[in-house]
């Protein structure tokens, strides 16, 4: 917005510093942090020597992380119920901009953030008390700044509703004005409560009549008269003119003719004025000072301004004395004069954060007040949402279109940068992806880009996540994230593990080469891996060959572990004759051949062992040649296949042993068939 | 407002590179010191060294994290000519301390094709495969593959490709947004007045890189280039730290004839008024970092009307360890540098940033 100020830091790096040395940053993936340190410039022809000043400064990196209240668990459920609201608002603002029938609905979400705010303000208060945070100097601390920030940006909103956010166009808004200050000026009204027990001793306090000067000038009337009542004196004729002079005042209410109530309204200004001249009060000075407030005597309201802790304090009971028929763009002229007065009183004043804030909504600043907004250091919460209601209520479109001001990309575009800060922070993707989610395509682009990028600290974590993900149809980011766990699983060892999330991520490359894993283990071993998992594939076999393959063959291991031979041999013929089977595989999947032909029962025919044979000499034999034919020619050829099995030295062999067991089954077995065909 | 946390990097010499992972919880630095130290950081946000070798015989440039897809594995490039792949394992012994198996990088393979000084390395998008490209001080780009992603040993050269003027840098594009995939590469070469930044094209299926465009907006010697992760954008960013620092948007269109071309624009930023030296994006392009020669960082931050602005500059700045406004406590890093002690002090800097 304003484009000349750009914020400056400074870090003090004695290696940076050096000559020939500069800064350099980087961020952080996964968080709003940049890792900082020195830097010396490097080009094509750098000569490769130690720079001078090796050894000498201490080699520093700096983290360097924009802070944040939501570290605080209170604030962090702040933010999630304001994460509902916010959705609710989405529905609600659903259909034309702007729509008349819909602002009550608009007051009452405004209503809504301020009461989730307020509520969180007392936990914050209260659990600042407690003595564990008491002791705790940082955490109080960190209590007491976001109390701080809160309070004035409920104070904010609370004042941007009166002002700008109104059922009847023109309503006026001085009453409303005094319970804003009222509420966040209690003091008063708690030295008043005590007053008013006190009866009769009342008057007898110190600071009767300053309490009670107060109250006059936060407009607080009937507890005024109150008061009043009490005192001894209070049937002199003083102090009864004054209480129906403080009864009579007009006081706006809805519905009345705005010419009646000013006529009014004069009417009872000018009699009281010509009361006072006639000097009715005189017996009592401190009740003609009351008066005199009452009657908007410039000159008392400027000696009891010195009293007010801020230029707004006492504004509003100012206009109640002055113009109660105040409207909303008249505000702007009366506040603008007010701050001049109050200013020229104090020359030594200077405005706060907040004050400032107050000053641009009354003077109808918005653009300077949303800037400021961003200052506040609540991560954008109170600008974001704010602007997201504006943009819903439609109400300040025009003054947005004078400004030149794109309103929908800005409140995109705030939306989209908080719900990726919120993404990027430690736990609270979840409520980040709500708002992103309202950022249509880059909203979601963004969400499959970070989700990803949430570190996977458990299963369960990576099930949500990939919960996530297939709501949005991410299937990328489904498939990364099974197999970044699978990969993990695998270096760990955990080879069940990595089965079980190779499968889920569908991957055929990555299921094929942890079956092939499995597969060379055991033929190097003999020992199957993760026979559980194994077991419990199912159809989420069909992934991938590779896997079908083992499926299958675990089913033979397991069948010929429960001495089911037949059954074992028929399924081991369909493998042999499958073309699934690994290249590296086929010897063990042969010598497995071997106890069943040399069996003196015979478990396979006649027409299988033919098979087997033919596999022997089609697959293997090649398979072994070819190898040879590599090696010969390049010594350390890594592409031949590694033929190994547990059971043998040597994979040659059982060439010949396999053809023997061959022959004889199949003498066995051509005899037991052509036997019982002849007969 | 930022908080700071120096961390003792305990290297003896300047760090060129600081490379985070995937996740932004391990991070790996290389220096002129010939170390490469691998950091992890704890659940309390503390980083410490977890391991620490001498990778090279010379200074190392550049480090570059695969994607976890592929485990733990890191590259690292040197001025010795070489390039080499590591990767973290499980070891036998079980640390006493913790009862979990230590874990230690081990050399899987050392790239030494070059005959000069490698001057940049990077991992290819995951979606490509375990591809690596490495850039020489002689110009030549080399692409290598792993074949086999379960057995990192082996990584035979893809493609060679030749250029006149050496590269100082490379950056893949790691969106798939484009049908194209692109390589960027810059030249710090300064005695001649040409383009020095390279647009190559990868095709999957064919396997091959091939030249398609040439930069010719920016002729100043450029020391680093890099793509900007695609966050639902229709068309590419390219940063260039050269001079000045640029952005260079690029389009894929079709033209008269149905051929697809790159549309180029360049953007140029001169508000460091210095060379350029490094950049960095954020992982949603929203912003960037450039670092120049007058110990500046610069943060740039695109605002709601789609312009790049400037938001931030962090310097180096002070005579000793002290952060604006508020100077912190004294600080315990002024001992030995052999400290092996490597915990913190905060410091705060600074208001908050309004980026609108």
């Amino acid at each position: 917005m304003t484009e000349d100020t750009v914020s400056h830091f400074e870090i003090g790096d004695t290696l940076a510093m050096r000559c020939g040395n500069t800064l350099t940053a980087s961020f952080v993936p996964g968080g709003s942090k940049l890792a900082l340190s020195a830097y010396r410039p490097v080009k094509w022809n750098t000569p490769d020597a130690p720079s001078e000043s090796a050894g000498e400064e201490p080699v520093l990196i700096y983290m360097a992380q924009e802070t944040t209240l939501y570290t605080e668990p209170l604030l962090r459920s702040l933010l999630a119920e304001t994460n509902a609201t916010f959705a609710t608002l989405q529905v609600l603002g659903q259909g034309p901009k702007g729509d008349a029938k819909k602002t009550a609905e608009y007051i009452k979400i405004s209503r809504t953030y301020r009461s989730i705010i307020r509520c969180c303000l007392e936990k914050l208060e209260h659990a600042k008390q407690s003595p564990e945070i008491q002791e705790n100097e940082a955490i109080k601390q960190r209590h007491a700044d976001a109390i701080l920030t809160f309070y004035a940006i409920e104070c904010l909103w609370h004042l941007f509703e009166i002002l700008y956010m109104q059922q009847q166009h023109n309503q006026l808004i001085v009453t409303q004005l005094l319970e804003w200050t009222r509420f966040h000026y209690p003091n008063t009204e708690d030295a008043a409560t005590d007053l008013l027990l006190m009866a009769e001793e009342a008057s007898e306090c110190e600071s009767y009549w300053d309490t009670l000067k107060a109250l006059i000038m936060l407009g607080q009337l009937d507890v005024t008269r109150a008061i009043l009542s009490q005192h001894r004196k209070f049937n002199q004729t003083a102090f009864q003119t004054a209480d129906l002079v403080l009864k009579s005042m007009p006081v706006y209410q809805d519905g009345y003719a705005m010419q009646k109530f000013c006529s009014q309204w004069e009417y009872w200004h000018v009699d009281l004025e010509r009361k006072l001249a006639a000097h009715v009060f005189a017996t009592e000075p401190e009740l003609e000072l009351l008066m005199q407030l009452v009657s908007g005597s410039n000159e008392h309201w400027d000696a009891a301004l010195m009293k007010s802790h801020d230029w707004y304090e006492f504004l509003p009971g100012y206009l109640l004395f002055t113009r109660p028929a105040c409207k909303p763009f008249e505000l702007r002229i009366a506040a603008s004069n007010w701050i001049n007065r109050w200013s020229g009183l104090r020359p030594n004043w200077e405005m706060t954060q907040l004050s400032r804030m107050v000053m641009q909504l009354m003077e109808h600043d918005i653009k300077l007040f949303i800037y400021e907004s961003q200052k506040l250091g609540d991560s954008h919460w109170f600008a974001t949402h704010l602007i997201d209601l504006i943009y819903h209520t439609g109400h300040l479109k025009s003054y947005f279109d004078q400004q030149h001001i794109d309103l929908p990309s800005l409140r995109f575009s705030m939306i989209f940068d908080y719900g990726s800060y919120l993404m990027t922070s430690h736990n609270l993707w979840q409520l980040g992806i709500d708002y992103l989610d309202c950022c249509k395509q880059e909203g979601l682009a963004a969400i499959e880009l970070l989700l990803p990028r949430i570190p996977l600290k458990s299963e369960r974590q990576a099930f949500k996540i990939i919960a996530m993900a297939k709501e949005r149809g991410l299937v990328n980011v489904e498939q990364s994230i099974c197999k970044v766990l699978s990969k993990r699983a695998y270096s760990d060892q955990r080879y069940g593990n990595a089965l079980e999330w190779a499968m889920r991520s569908k991957d055929v490359l990555l299921v094929t080469a942890i079956a092939d894993f499995i597969l060379k283990h055991y033929s190097n071993t003999g020992v199957m891996l993760c026979p559980d998992v194994i077991t419990s594939i199912g159809a989420r076999m069909f992934v991938s060959p590779r896997l079908v393959f083992l499926s299958k063959y675990f089913e033979f291991y397991e069948l010929y572990r429960q001495r089911d031979f037949l059954s074992g041999a028929e399924l081991l013929i369909n493998l042999l004759a499958s073309k699934i089977t690994p290249d590296y595989f086929w010897p063990s999947l042969l010598i497995d051949a071997l106890p069943l032909l040399e069996s003196e029962d015979p478990k396979i025919f006649s027409k299988e062992t033919i098979a087997i044979l033919q596999h022997l000499e089609m697959e293997l034999v090649p398979l072994i040649e070819r190898n040879k034919l590599n090696t010969a020619k390049f010594n350390n050829q890594s592409s031949k296949t590694v033929f190994s099995d547990y059971r043998v030295e040597n994979v040659e062999e059982i060439l010949d042993l396999m053809r023997l067991a061959c022959a004889r089954n199949l003498s066995r077995a051509m005899i037991i068939e052509n036997t019982a065909l002849a007969m | 407002m930022f908080d700071v946390e120096p961390i003792i990097a305990d290297h003896k010499d300047v760090i060129h590179d600081v490379v985070f992972d995937y996740y932004g919880r391990r991070m790996a630095t290389c220096s002129s010191d010939q170390t490469v130290k691998i950091w992890d950081e704890d659940d309390q946000g503390k980083w410490s060294v977890t391991s620490s070798w001498k990778a090279h015989s010379g200074s190392i440039w550049r480090v570059s994290w695969a994607n976890p897809e592929f485990g733990q594995v890191i590259a690292t490039c040197s001025f010795d000519r070489t390039a080499s792949v590591w990767e973290e394992v499980m070891g036998e012994k079980v640390t006493t301390i913790t009862n979990s198996p230590t874990r230690r990088w081990v050399r899987r393979t050392t790239l030494v094709d070059s005959r000069t000084s490698v001057t940049d390395v990077e991992f290819a998008p995951k979606y490509l495969g375990l591809l690596l490209a490495t850039a020489s001080a002689d110009g030549i780009i080399r692409i290598y593959e792993a074949p086999d992603i379960m057995n990192l040993s082996q990584w035979p050269v893809q493609q060679e490709i030749a250029n006149k003027l050496s590269l100082s840098c490379l950056s893949w594009n790691t969106s798939t947004y484009m049908v194209t995939q692109l390589l960027a590469a810059g030249s710090d070469e300064s005695a001649t007045p040409t383009g020095k930044v390279f647009l190559y094209a990868y095709s999957e299926n064919a396997r091959k890189c091939v030249k398609i465009e040439t930069v010719n907006d920016i002729t100043d010697p450029v020391t680093d280039v890099a793509f900007a992760p695609n966050a639902g954008r229709t068309f590419h960013m390219l940063a260039v730290a050269s001079k000045d620092l640029y952005i260079v948007n690029i389009r894929g269109v079709t033209d008269s004839t149905g051929a697809g071309k790159l549309e180029l624009q360049t953007l140029k930023f001169s508000e460091h008024n210095c060379p350029v030296w490094r950049v960095c994006w954020n992982m949603l392009a929203t912003m960037l970092i450039s670092t120049g020669d007058d110990g500046c960082v610069r943060i740039w931050r695109m605002n709601y009307t789609r312009q790049w602005k400037c938001a931030a500059v962090l310097k180096a700045e002070g005579s000793g360890p002290t952060y604006e406004p508020n100077p912190a406590t004294p600080a315990a890093l002024a001992t030995t540098a052999a400290a092996t002690a490597k915990y913190y002090k905060k410091g705060t800097i600074g208001n908050q940033v309004p980026w609108h």
